[in-house]
């Protein structure tokens, strides 16, 4: 600006003003990006940070400020370290967004803490209303416009009053447009102006939910290694776990965030089945991945934080806790929650019947906390064929050799082995289910004739051979096609007309 | 000079239960107490007299391995025969490496009936690369409230097998591991079992279908039991008695002798390719 330099200028102008110009393309992802990490960061101040437009951050500080000392030494705190990271920030601290925008973008002072309280209200009015109008967060044109009208701070728009205001806009010979136009440039000085001064509610929008529990902890020495997390993570953890426990509830998902000195942000994630907040056990998950926090340059502020809250009740102490090694004796629960914490998720699971009658479909991995009822279904259950005792993810291709077309095979190479089968049992037939697998439209559904064979060395396999049931539908189509039993029916009796083409061996028995 | 020796030896001695090795070899001796309660039985007298106390320990490590890769589904069979004579109700928790889930698949719940486990018991855990299962597995041996842990991948080395028997003595849990062979490590293992698939006897219900499940299993390890010659390969349809052939039987859920098998009673010549002895008389009149 001093240097004659606006926003929205030509370049070339630009450059015959100052030859020197420096020229940086502008790149407008990689500054939101920038902007989005720097907000992340922010959240060492507060949880509540919000994006505002692609310039500004807006944070909530109600309840944080004394952690660093008080408002001053909070904007004090934030300069020293944004300036350190290389921004040269403008920070407007107000009770409301309207207001600390405006400091923030037209105070003089690079900070500006507005008095609060209603004995210094008259200072605060002072304060605003010194500012320009520019301050109000208003179209280019419509401050063109209070320009032109004299009006050039804000003390000047707030003097008038409300109901003279649009009055004031409207020039004599307005037509039909430019009277609605002076009413909405009316309606929305006013409405900033209410933002400013707090009548109007302005809510944030916060870039992370906040969460209810939490616990913040300053280091008085940065942390710069995971010996030094552990120790942070022990401070807080009584902390949260003291406020889940008043509030009689546990959680299920912890995060622990490190706040660094550069300006990053590292966290580490715990997830439990079950909600807890006993805070050995979650200390005992923490530990194994302290490590996986990468402190850089050092650690200077630590959150730990509980999501998934679920209300439990207060559990009956255990006077046998404190003899027994919490690391020794754990639940199935917690086996689960430690290697899922370690390992990934899902890796520890139960098998759970599921009603259909293609092999691989009939069982599913279930959680281990869900109660599975093999009892009820083996009283249900069809009667099959004896199934291996293994089965493949994926059936494994094999070449056999079998007497017949549709006969038991005699030798298969599976591996690269040659295996001669000495006692066969079968075939079972097994159909697609056909409300899944589009049997009707004979698309991809495969009959499968299943064969229970052993071996000279004794090995049992469990093979089919697979085969699309073409020609069915091309020589004797169904007399109706809603019928899909007859469908079914005619498969099985139509056995001729199936071409079989590929052998798989899908189990071990 | 016999002063000397005495003297050194004392002073070693001293020495060691001083820098506390002393209490970690003491351990072995802790490990051979037995109770009658805490004894774990195949079922068969001439397996069960070769163990110590007749009967396998439970709270400790076993391992159970194949003779050659291609038997380790016989491996897995053995291992669930095993644990069905523990006759426990509790979860059996069975952590197995990708890539032997690759390799020989995953637990089929519906074929585990044979040996008479019922599949709500059991609770997998898939460790991913090989590097995570000890870890798992000493997870799951701290687990309260679990009938066996079996934990199915590559052969541990003595260290990791030792931690795994101290661990499993201490918390009075059952552990067998399940792995294909290798000669490479030594182990802190009870026992060691290798078993090989046999052609079993016939189904009384199906003659003709595949027959019982059998092995022929050698003892290459027991530690207090009555030693047993080494075996490295199991010659098919060999008849010694030694590795012993067993079955499982499916309605007692036990092991059982199975009777030798002769090599005629599998190859049965086939319907078709017997020479036609029937009436010769047609056949000469239809030519004549």
């Amino acid at each position: 600006m001093e240097a004659g330099i606006w926003p929205d200028q030509k370049l070339a102008d630009a450059r015959s003003i100052r030859p020197d110009l420096r020229v940086v393309a502008c790149d407008i992802q990689a500054d939101s990006h920038e902007l989005e990490a720097l907000a992340r960061w922010m959240m060492r101040y507060s949880p509540v940070v919000a994006l505002n437009g692609n310039d500004s951050l807006l944070l909530d500080i109600a309840g944080c400020d004394h952690l660093f000392g008080g408002e001053a030494g909070l904007i004090h705190d934030m300069l020293k370290k944004l300036d350190e990271l290389g921004f040269s920030p403008r920070i407007g601290l107000a009770d409301t967004v309207g207001a600390a925008i405006a400091l923030s973008h037209c105070a003089p002072d690079q900070a500006t803490i507005l008095p609060a309280g209603s004995r210094n209200y008259d200072a605060a009015c002072t304060t605003l209303d010194a500012l320009p109008v520019d301050a109000l967060r208003l179209d280019m044109e419509q401050i063109i416009m209070l320009r032109r009208l004299g009006l050039k701070k804000i003390g000047d728009l707030r003097t008038i009053p409300r109901v003279a205001l649009e009055r004031r806009f409207r020039e004599k010979d307005a037509g039909k447009t430019a009277r609605k136009r002076s009413h909405e440039t009316a309606r929305s000085v006013q409405m900033r102006l209410d933002q400013l001064s707090g009548e109007l509610r302005e809510p944030l929008i916060p870039l992370v939910p906040a969460a209810r529990f939490r616990a913040v902890m300053n280091c008085p020495y940065p942390a710069v290694d995971f010996v030094a997390v552990g120790h942070a993570l022990d401070w807080l953890l009584p902390k949260l776990s003291t406020q889940l426990e008043k509030a009689r509830s546990g959680a299920r998902h912890f995060r622990l965030t490190g706040y660094r000195g550069d300006g990053e942000t590292r966290f580490v994630d715990v997830r439990l089945s079950m909600p807890t907040r006993n805070r050995h056990k979650i200390s005992r998950l923490f530990t194994d991945r302290l490590e996986q926090i990468d402190c850089g340059f050092g650690i200077d502020l630590f959150t730990l934080e509980a999501f998934g809250i679920t209300p439990i009740d207060a559990l009956q102490y255990d006077s046998q806790a404190a003899a027994r090694d919490p690391n020794e004796s754990v639940s199935l629960a917690n086996f689960a929650d430690t290697l899922a914490n370690r390992i990934g998720r899902n890796v520890v699971y139960r098998l759970a019947p599921v009603t259909s009658h293609v092999p691989e479909r009939a069982q599913r991995r279930a959680c281990i906390a869900t109660a599975v009822d093999w009892k009820s279904w083996q009283e249900a259950k069809p009667v099959w064929a004896p199934r291996p005792t293994r089965l493949f993810d994926r059936p494994e291709e094999a070449l056999v050799t079998a007497e017949l077309p549709d006969g038991p095979p005699l030798q298969f190479v599976w591996r690269r082995v040659l295996r001669k089968i000495i006692r066969a049992r079968g075939p079972e037939r097994i159909l697609p289910e056909w409300w899944h697998d589009g049997l009707r439209e004979n698309t991809g559904a495969q009959i499968r004739d299943y064969y229970d064979v052993e071996d000279e060395e004794g090995i049992r396999y469990w093979i089919y051979r697979a085969g699309f049931a073409a020609g069915d539908k091309n020589t004797t189509p169904p007399a109706e096609e809603s019928d899909i039993a007859a469908l079914a029916v005619q498969t099985i009796t139509s056995a001729k007309h199936t071409t079989f083409s590929n052998w798989y061996v899908q189990g071990l028995f | 000079m016999r002063k000397s020796a005495g003297f050194s030896l004392s002073a070693l001695k001293a020495f060691m239960a001083q820098s506390g090795r002393g209490a970690s070899l003491a351990e072995p001796a802790a490990n051979d107490s037995h109770h009658a309660s805490d004894l774990w039985q195949t079922g068969l007298a001439a397996i069960d007299m070769h163990l110590p106390a007749a009967g396998l320990d439970r709270y400790a490590v076993h391992e159970v391995e194949p003779f050659s890769t291609r038997h380790m589904q016989a491996a897995s069979l053995f291992t669930l025969g095993l644990l069905a004579r523990l006759r426990g109700t509790q979860p059996v928790l069975w952590c197995h490496t990708s890539s032997h889930i690759r390799e020989y698949g995953r637990p089929y719940a519906f074929g585990l009936e044979r040996f008479g486990f019922d599949p709500a018991q059991l609770v997998l855990g898939d460790v991913g690369p090989d590097r995570n299962l000890p870890f798992a597995l000493e997870e799951a041996l701290k687990t309260t409230g679990i009938t066996a842990v079996v934990g199915e991948g590559f052969r541990p080395d003595f260290t990791l097998s030792r931690r795994l028997s101290l661990l499993a003595r201490r918390v009075k849990c059952p552990c067998i591991l399940l792995s294909p062979p290798d000669g490479q490590h030594g182990s802190a293992a009870l026992t060691r079992w290798r078993v090989a698939a046999e052609p079993g006897p016939k189904d009384a219900n199906d003659p003709k279908g595949p027959g019982l499940t059998s092995w022929r299993v050698a003892l290459t390890r027991t530690r207090g039991g009555i030693p047993l010659p080494a075996i490295d390969t199991v010659l098919p349809l060999s008849t010694t008695p030694y590795p012993w052939r067993i079955t499982w039987d499916e309605e007692t859920n036990c092991f059982t002798e199975a009777a030798p098998v002769s090599r005629r009673t599998l190859h049965e010549p086939r319907e078709t390719s017997r020479p036609d002895r029937t009436n010769p008389s047609i056949l000469g009149r239809a030519t004549g």
